[in-house]
């Protein structure tokens, strides 16, 4: 078993006031452990992405309202990730045999079902994405691919999820799934060598930064989700 | 051993049995194929 640590919070990073002091983000975590905790406890099961983490994702991208974004966006919903790419970053889950069964049977629920090719029968819609259980599956997935530093659908370059000491570099993977693995910041995330999260956030531009501090740094949504409101996430585990 | 206490060891026996396949079951059905994924633990640390 690879055991990956993850240091919590950044001491150098502080999340911005104005996302809320420490009371409110505690209460917004609180609250989404108790209205999507089923589901997010599914998908740390199966993504074997701590239910803190996937929490706090919903925090910062959607604050926990389900229909975050607007039905105009392609990235409406709790976890805001792209339906444009979802499709293809799913059948890349399949296709390297990281899909669980209970994740298959899960998709299966919502009308997304493979081929014997791998393919899915069809492309994620509007619909899709304001599902809580189904947008969280979806986002779980693709986190777990950071996570393993895989992206755009395959391992294309050597590890950066994580650190040459096991240590996970959540700090790159917020950068990479808030402004995508291609652009500066996401260049800078994988391949930049940024020793801390707080090199990484003052290299980067100032929306991903925001999101590195409120995910990671004092105050943020892992700071309050592990301690805080710790007890709210034992049930998930 | 009287009648009833062996009932009772083979309830707890099937009672064990089925506890053990469903949580092999539900291992096997939240665990994918690949070892990376499947092997990956996150251990959190406050710091």
């Amino acid at each position: 078993m690879a055991t990956l640590t993850l240091n919590i919070p950044e001491r150098k990073l502080l999340s911005p006031s104005t996302w809320g002091n420490r009371a409110s983000i505690a209460n917004m975590v609180k609250k989404i452990t108790k209205d999507y905790g089923s589901f997010i406890k599914f998908a740390s099961e199966n993504s074997k992405i701590s239910p803190e983490i996937i929490a706090s994702f919903i925090a910062v991208e959607s604050g926990g309202k389900k229909d975050a974004g607007g039905s105009g966006s392609v990235t409406q919903g709790l976890m805001q990730w792209n339906r444009t790419y979802a499709k293809n970053f799913i059948e890349a889950e399949k296709k390297l045999g990281r899909l669980s069964k209970a994740e298959e049977d899960k998709l299966r629920v919502y009308g997304l079902t493979f081929n014997s090719s791998g393919q899915l029968n069809r492309h994620f819609n509007q619909s899709d994405l304001v599902k809580p259980e189904l947008n969280i599956l979806v986002g779980s997935i693709l986190l777990g691919q950071y996570v393993d530093s895989y992206f755009d659908g395959g391992k294309k370059q050597n590890n950066w999820g994580t650190d040459e000491n096991g240590v996970l570099r959540l700090d790159r993977i917020i950068a990479v799934y808030n402004a995508g693995a291609y652009g500066d910041t996401g260049k800078k995330a994988r391949t930049g060598n940024y020793r801390t999260a707080y090199d990484l956030a003052k290299a980067v531009n100032p929306t991903t930064a925001s999101y590195i501090a409120k995910i990671y740094g004092v105050n943020g949504s892992m700071d309050v989700a592990t301690s805080d409101v710790k007890a709210d996430f034992t049930n998930l585990k | 051993m009287t009648k009833n206490t062996k009932i009772a060891l083979i309830g707890l026996g099937l009672l064990g049995l089925g506890a053990g396949m469903y949580f092999y079951f539900k291992k096997k059905a939240t665990s994918s194929q690949d070892p990376q994924k499947n092997n990956r633990k996150i251990e959190i640390k406050r710091s």
